[in-house]
C-alpha cells in the first residue's frame, strides 16, 4: 500500500464515511427540513386560514431570513464537528488507525465541510422553498432571480459593480470564516464550535474597536482605510486578505491535524 | 486438561495423545490432527503442541510425512505401553516406596490389598 | 519488530514512562500484563502511533508509527478495549473496510463469526458490548495484519466466548504474524502466549518467552518453611513460584508470576536479563 496521496482511496474512505453516517445526515437534513417547513408555514398562516398573500408582503422574505440565520449556525456547527471522530471515545482509535493518508482524511473533512454539507442545505433547501412557494402562493426564489435577471441591464453600472463585488467578498469572507472554524475545529478538544465563535467575536470586537478609536482620532490613515473599504483597491484586498487567511487556516488545521493524540 | 498439574503442558500434551493410542482411538498408521488443529482444540500455543509432538517422534509414537501431516506409527501402541511401564517403574513406583515407609506399611499389607481387588 | 529506545512519555505535565526500552520479536503471541492504570493501554498506543513520544525512538515494522502512514497502518491493526461500531451490518462493514487491508479475508470472517456464533444480518451499532466485541475480534484477525494488538481482548466475553477466542487465537497463532494481547484477566491466556511483558510503576518487570520462565523459575506446592518469591494459601496446600532447582518444567501460572515479579523487581531483572 502506497503512502501518497491516492484518489482511489480517498473514494474508498469517502465510501466507508458515509455507509456508516448515512443515518444520521438523513436525519440532520431532515431535521433541518422540518424546520425550514416550520418557518414557512407560521409566519404564513393567514395563507392556510384563506387570505393569499400580497403581491409584496415581507413574510416570504423574513422566513428566508430565519431559515439563513439558522443555516449559518448549523453550516459552522458541522463544521466543528469535522473531526469529532478523531476524538471521542469510541472511534478515534479506528477512524486514526484507518489505512488512508492523514492528506486523504483532511481532505475528506474539509471538502465536507466546507463544500458539500453548504451546497447540499443550498440545493435542499432551494427544493423547499419552490415547494412551500407552490403552496402559500408566492415568488420562489428562482422565479425572483429570473426577475432580478430581467432587470439586471437597467441597474446602472456602479450599481451592478457593487453588488457583484458585494456577492463575492461575500463569498470570500463566507470561506474564511468557515476554515477559521475548521482550525477551531481541529484545535480544541472539547466544545470548538462555542471556543471558535468566542474567539471570533473577540477578534470581531477588537477590530471594531481600533477602526473606532482610529475613527475618533481621526488620522489620514483611518479616512483612508474608510474610503478603501469601498473602492476597488479596497475590494482587491478584501478579497486577497480573505484568501490569504483562508489558507492559513487551512494551512494551520492540517499542520495540527497530523499531530492529534488519541488520549481516550 | 488439568493445568493446575505440576507437569509441563507439552508433557501433559504428550500424555494426552498416548491415551488415545492406547486407547485405539488414534489408530496406527492414521493421520492425526495438526499441530495447529490440535492447539485450536486444546486451545494453547501451538510451540507447545510442536513441543509434544517432536516429544512423539523422538519417542517413535508418532510419525511427521513431509507435506501430509503426522501419522501414528506402526507399533505405537506397543510402544506407548512400553514408555508407560517406564514411567511407572521410574516415577509411580519410587513414589509408592516412599508412601509405604512413610506411613510404616508393610509389603505384605500391599499383597493382600493386590490380591483382594484381582480377585474381585 | 517492535522497539523501544529510551522513551519518555507523560500525559500533560505527568511522567509515565522515562528511558523505556522494550523490543518484540516477530511471531510470537505477547501477553501484556499489569495492574488497571499501570500504563498497558499507553504502551500500546505509543506502538501504533495513536501517541507521541516526548523522546526516544520507538519502531514497529521498521517505521516510525507517529508518521501514521498508510503503508504502516495497513500491516497493523489495533483493537482497543472501548470502541463504537457504525450502523451497518457486518457484511457491510467487511465490504467497506476490508479493502483497507491487503490480506483481508472475507471467508475467514465468515468463519469466525460463525465459531463466535456473531449473527451476520445484525446491526453492529445495537449489538450487546460482548457481541460488539467478537465481531471486531473476527475482523481484526480476518485483516491478517503482520502486528495484530488488542486490549483487553476478553473482557465483556462470557465464559463459552473466551473458549471460542483462545481456540481462534491458536488457530491465528503464525511465525509471521506478532500478537499483542494487554489483558489484567491473566487467567483467559494461560496456555496461549509464548512470551509475557509485565508493566508495573511505568516499568518493564519481565520481557522473557514462556520457555526462559520455564527452566528458571518452578511453580508448585510448597511446604510452610520453604523459600518462596511468592507464595499462596489455597485449598491444595501452598501454593507458589520460586527459582528453579531442577531442569524440569512446569506449567506457568501467570498470576503467581505476575504477583512475584511485583514483589521482586530487582531480582526478576536479574533472572530474565538479556
Amino acid at each position: 500500500m502506497e503512502d501518497k496521496f491516492s484518489w482511489k482511496r480517498f473514494g474508498l474512505f469517502a465510501r466507508a464515511e458515509w455507509t456508516g453516517q448515512r443515518r444520521a445526515w438523513l436525519l440532520k437534513f431532515g431535521g433541518l427540513a422540518l424546520f425550514s417547513s416550520l418557518v414557512y408555514l407560521l409566519l404564513n398562516m393567514r395563507v392556510l386560514l384563506g387570505n393569499p398573500l400580497e403581491t409584496y408582503s415581507s413574510e416570504p422574505y423574513i422566513a428566508r431570513f430565519l431559515i439563513l440565520c439558522a443555516v449559518g449556525v448549523v453550516v459552522f456547527l458541522n463544521i466543528s464537528w469535522s473531526f469529532k471522530s478523531y476524538r471521542a471515545r469510541g472511534s478515534a482509535v479506528m477512524q486514526t488507525m484507518l489505512p488512508a493518508s492523514k492528506s486523504e482524511k483532511f481532505l475528506y473533512a474539509t471538502l465536507m465541510g466546507i463544500v458539500v454539507v453548504p451546497v447540499a442545505i443550498v440545493v435542499v433547501l432551494s427544493l423547499l422553498d419552490v415547494i412551500w412557494a407552490a403552496i402559500l402562493g408566492f415568488d420562489n426564489v428562482f422565479t425572483l432571480a429570473a426577475k432580478l435577471w430581467d432587470e439586471w441591464a437597467s441597474i446602472i453600472p456602479e450599481d451592478k459593480q457593487m453588488a457583484v463585488r458585494t456577492g463575492i467578498m461575500f463569498v470570500s469572507g463566507s470561506l474564511s470564516s468557515m476554515t477559521f472554524f475548521l482550525l477551531g475545529a481541529v484545535l480544541f478538544r472539547r466544545h470548538p464550535f462555542l471556543l471558535t465563535l468566542l474567539i471570533s467575536y473577540g477578534a470581531y470586537v477588537v477590530g471594531v474597536a481600533i477602526l473606532q478609536i482610529g475613527w475618533l482620532v481621526g488620522t489620514l490613515w483611518m479616512e483612508n482605510v474608510m474610503l478603501g473599504m469601498t473602492n476597488t483597491t479596497g475590494f482587491w484586498i478584501n478579497i486577497s486578505l480573505s484568501v490569504v487567511s483562508s489558507c492559513l487556516w487551512v494551512y494551520l488545521a492540517w499542520r495540527h491535524f497530523r499531530k492529534l493524540s488519541v488520549v481516550q | 486438561m488439568d493445568f493446575k498439574n505440576e507437569k509441563p503442558i507439552y508433557q501433559q500434551i504428550v500424555d494426552y495423545v498416548c491415551e488415545r493410542i492406547a486407547a485405539g482411538q488414534w489408530a496406527e498408521e492414521e493421520r492425526i490432527p495438526s499441530v495447529r488443529d490440535l492447539a485450536t482444540q486444546l486451545q494453547v500455543n501451538p510451540n507447545t503442541v510442536m513441543r509434544a509432538y517432536e516429544r512423539l517422534q523422538m519417542s517413535e509414537v508418532i510419525a511427521n510425512t513431509r507435506g501430509v501431516g503426522y501419522f501414528v506409527s506402526a507399533g505405537a501402541k506397543q510402544q506407548v505401553t512400553a514408555l508407560k511401564r517406564a514411567a511407572f517403574f521410574e516415577t509411580a513406583l519410587p513414589e509408592l516406596f516412599t508412601a509405604m515407609q512413610t506411613l510404616g506399611i508393610s509389603w505384605d499389607e500391599v499383597e493382600t490389598c493386590y490380591r483382594r481387588q484381582r480377585g474381585e | 519488530m517492535i522497539k523501544f529506545e529510551q522513551v519518555a512519555f507523560g500525559y500533560r505535565s505527568g511522567r509515565l514512562f522515562d528511558g523505556l526500552d522494550l523490543d518484540l520479536r516477530q511471531g510470537a503471541i505477547y501477553g501484556l500484563l499489569g495492574k488497571n492504570g499501570a500504563g498497558k493501554s499507553t504502551l500500546l498506543k505509543l506502538m501504533t502511533g495513536l501517541l507521541f513520544p516526548r523522546s526516544g525512538e520507538i519502531t514497529v515494522l521498521g517505521r516510525v508509527p507517529q508518521r501514521r502512514e498508510p503503508g504502516f497502518l495497513s500491516q497493523v491493526f489495533f483493537l482497543p478495549e472501548e470502541f463504537d461500531l457504525p450502523r451497518m451490518t457486518m457484511a457491510q462493514y467487511a465490504r467497506v473496510y476490508g479493502c483497507f487491508y491487503p490480506n483481508f479475508s472475507q471467508e475467514q470472517l465468515t468463519a469466525l463469526l460463525a465459531e463466535f456464533e456473531v449473527p451476520v444480518a445484525q446491526n453492529l451499532h445495537q449489538m450487546s458490548f460482548g457481541q460488539k466485541k467478537k465481531a471486531a475480534i473476527a475482523f481484526a484477525i480476518a485483516c491478517n495484519t503482520p502486528l495484530l494488538l488488542m486490549d483487553e481482548p476478553t473482557n465483556g466475553l462470557d465464559i463459552p466466548s473466551k473458549g471460542a477466542f483462545r481456540r481462534i487465537i491458536a488457530a491465528a497463532a503464525d511465525s509471521g504474524r506478532t500478537i499483542v494481547i494487554s489483558t489484567h484477566q491473566v487467567r483467559d491466556l494461560d496456555q496461549l502466549i509464548d512470551a509475557v511483558v509485565v508493566l508495573d510503576s511505568s516499568e518493564i518487570l519481565l520481557n522473557a518467552t514462556t520457555r526462559e520462565v520455564a527452566q528458571r523459575l518452578q511453580f508448585t506446592h510448597l511446604n510452610e518453611t520453604d523459600e518462596a518469591l511468592y507464595a499462596e494459601q489455597t485449598i491444595h496446600g501452598r501454593w507458589g513460584v520460586r527459582l528453579n532447582p531442577t531442569a524440569e518444567e512446569s506449567p506457568i501460572d501467570m498470576e503467581l508470576l505476575f504477583n512475584a515479579a511485583l514483589a521482586n523487581r530487582q531480582t526478576f531483572k536479574n533472572l530474565f536479563n538479556r
